[in-house]
């Protein structure tokens, strides 16, 4: 099976294409504000590289959210102009999930608290628990400042993600002795994205394919506007 | 050959079909007011979210509508700017990533050309060159048009654009949002007697505008009424009046400049019937001709981008980096290359 993957809800932006459990090919560029210059062009490299063709492909999977907005806004509409073209399935993938799952190749830890900072004194928050072949939510995906932010009942675990960098500090003194390690320094990446796709639809089966018209944005943060 | 057109640039979703030969095949227009109107304007977030969801089922129906394969598809064609960035990076992003999938050509529209153009979507069609007044929501100028991409501003809104003028009145009126068309239609009923608006800039040489004036007036004259609705049509009528007159008069100033023979009519306002008629009155008696679109082509549509296309496919683009531009003058537009022949 073959996968394209794309990721851009940062300032990184990433590509990768996989195969039946392999890594065949990947890109990433910090590149803040650059995702539309770049994505493309940088596709093309390395279908060509790879020798496929997109219409060879079996799915494309993207980071779906949560992230800067108008980033994940880009990676959904790529991936939905190249599903349609293509014909191919989409897969929306939690891009709290797939830091999550970097968190636990680097880490060898199951349990991952994920953490990204969603400005305005708030965390994108989720918690999941990860094997070599599956992965579990265990804290559902979340807006939330970090003094609230859902905990695990129990078990120890390893926080990752840029959220982590701006309220660490409070996290661990709630977390307290189950807070095994944390690396704040990891950001999404395109290679996740369609480990996490592969192993999902491994897990899940059709179920978790969307059609170019239902994959959306997963914005979490939904108010943002007030009535005047 | 066929070109898709897509629009996103404000808060309309648009998709078009334009065949080279046949001309248009078919749009679809999805237009977001009603999520705006709580809010009493634009809220850019909002409309990027709206697009992203409305935007690719609408070019899946208008094939299926028109019984057009994927396959026939030359080009597709989107609003590159001027915009809201959010709203522009979707359209864009979808229109490259299809012509990456389908491999073939992209191409970026400016969305005042697409405007400026939209009137040669009609039979008769005006012929270069002539004279062009846009006014829009975001735009007021008068330009000299030699050709596509050949444009020369002769004058534009030093403040508000006229679509805007008219917007901010009709909310001073208390006419909810967007009041443009709402002001028009009760100024149809009003008394142009009861009230008399200044005429800016009218008075100066020079083909600039500036209306943001006329909304102190609108104010004050309103205030001093006791807002029934005789004195809200009366005033939307004094409003309307002084633009339009002021309108006219700068188009008669830029046709005797230029000594082009052809008045055209395009944007949003150009929809405005009592502009249109007293501009159609005027070369009447003056013996020039007046081109404008039908309603739906002069307010956003994506017909007016992919028609705008088939006129700038010498600038087809066959790589895949790709930007939009938020803030795009007009006047940095190049000329066309290679002009096709066209029908
Ligand atoms: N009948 C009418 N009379 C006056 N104004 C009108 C009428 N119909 C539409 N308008 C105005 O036209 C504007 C919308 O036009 P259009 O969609 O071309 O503008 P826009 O796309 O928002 O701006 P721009 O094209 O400059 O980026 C609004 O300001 C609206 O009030
Ligand atoms: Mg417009």
């Amino acid at each position: 099976m073959r996968i394209v993957a794309l990721e851009s809800s940062g300032d990184a932006c990433s590509l990768a294409l996989w195969q039946d459990g392999t890594l065949v090919a990947s890109w990433l560029e910090i590149a803040p504000r650059q995702h539309t210059q770049l994505l493309l062009p940088q596709l093309e490299r390395l279908l060509t590289a790879a020798e496929w063709s997109l219409n060879q492909c079996d799915m494309i999977a993207f980071g779906a959210g949560p992230g800067g907005f108008t980033g994940i806004r880009i990676a959904t509409a790529v991936a939905q102009g190249l599903a349609f073209s293509c014909n191919l399935p989409l897969l929306p993938v939690s891009t709290l999930q797939a830091l999550g799952l970097q968190g636990y190749r680097l880490s060898g830890e199951a349990n991952q608290l994920t953490a990204f900072d969603a400005r305005m004194g708030e965390l994108y928050w989720g918690g999941y628990c990860y094997s070599p072949t599956t992965v579990e939510t265990i804290i559902e995906a979340a807006v939330t400042p970090a003094a609230v932010a859902e905990l695990p009942v129990s078990g120890e675990w390893f926080g990752v993600g840029s959220g982590w960098q701006r309220d660490g500090v409070l996290l661990q003194q709630r977390l307290a002795a189950r807070l095994r390690g944390v690396n704040a320094s990891l950001h999404p990446e395109a290679a996740a994205v369609a480990a996490l796709a592969a192993m999902r639809y491994q897990q899940q089966g059709d179920a978790v394919l969307q059609t170019p018209f239902t994959a959306l944005p997963l914005y979490l943060r939904n108010k943002v506007v007030s009535v005047a | 050959m066929i070109i898709l057109g897509i629009e996103t640039s404000c808060d309309e979703t648009g998709v078009a079909l334009y065949h080279l030969e046949q001309g248009l095949l078919g749009h679809l227009l999805y237009s977001q007011t009603a999520t705006h109107a709580l809010y009493g304007g634009v809220v850019p977030e909002l409309a990027s979210r709206d697009h992203i969801q409305k935007l690719l089922p609408m070019v899946a129906e208008l094939l299926q509508q028109q019984q057009i394969a994927s396959s026939e598809i030359s080009h597709v064609a989107y609003t590159a700017g001027p915009g809201l960035i959010g709203a522009l990076l979707v359209g864009a992003s979808v229109a490259r990533a299809l012509a990456f999938g389908w491999q073939i050509p992209a191409i970026a529209i400016h969305h005042m050309e697409g405007h400026l153009l939209a009137p040669m979507l009609e039979r008769p069609a005006p012929s270069f060159p002539f004279v062009a007044l846009l006014v829009s929501g975001g735009h007021t100028q008068l330009v000299a048009v030699k050709g596509v991409g050949d444009y020369q501003i002769l004058g534009e809104s030093l403040d508000d654009a006229a679509g805007e003028a008219f917007d901010k009145t009709a909310k001073l009126l208390g006419l909810g949002y967007p009041g443009g068309p709402a002001l028009a239609r009760i100024a149809a009923n009003g008394d142009s007697s009861a009230f008399h608006f200044p005429r800016p800039m009218v008075d100066r040489p020079g083909l600039d505008f500036s209306f943001s004036g006329l909304k102190t007036f609108t104010m004050t004259s309103w205030r001093a009424t006791n807002q029934d609705a005789t004195s809200q049509a009366n005033i939307a009528r004094a409003f309307e009046d002084a633009v339009v007159d002021t309108i006219t008069i700068k188009c008669k100033r830029a046709l005797k400049e230029t000594g082009y023979r052809q008045l055209v009519l395009a944007g949003g306002v150009s929809a405005n019937r009592h502009l249109q008629q007293t501009l159609r009155a005027v070369a009447d008696q003056e013996g020039f001709d007046l081109f404008y679109p039908r309603q739906e082509f002069c307010t956003d549509n994506a017909a007016m981008i992919a028609h705008a296309a088939a006129y700038r496919l010498g600038d087809a683009l066959r790589h895949h980096c790709f930007e939009v531009h938020p803030r795009w003058p007009l006047s940095q537009l190049q000329p066309a290359k290679d002009l096709p022949k066209h029908n």
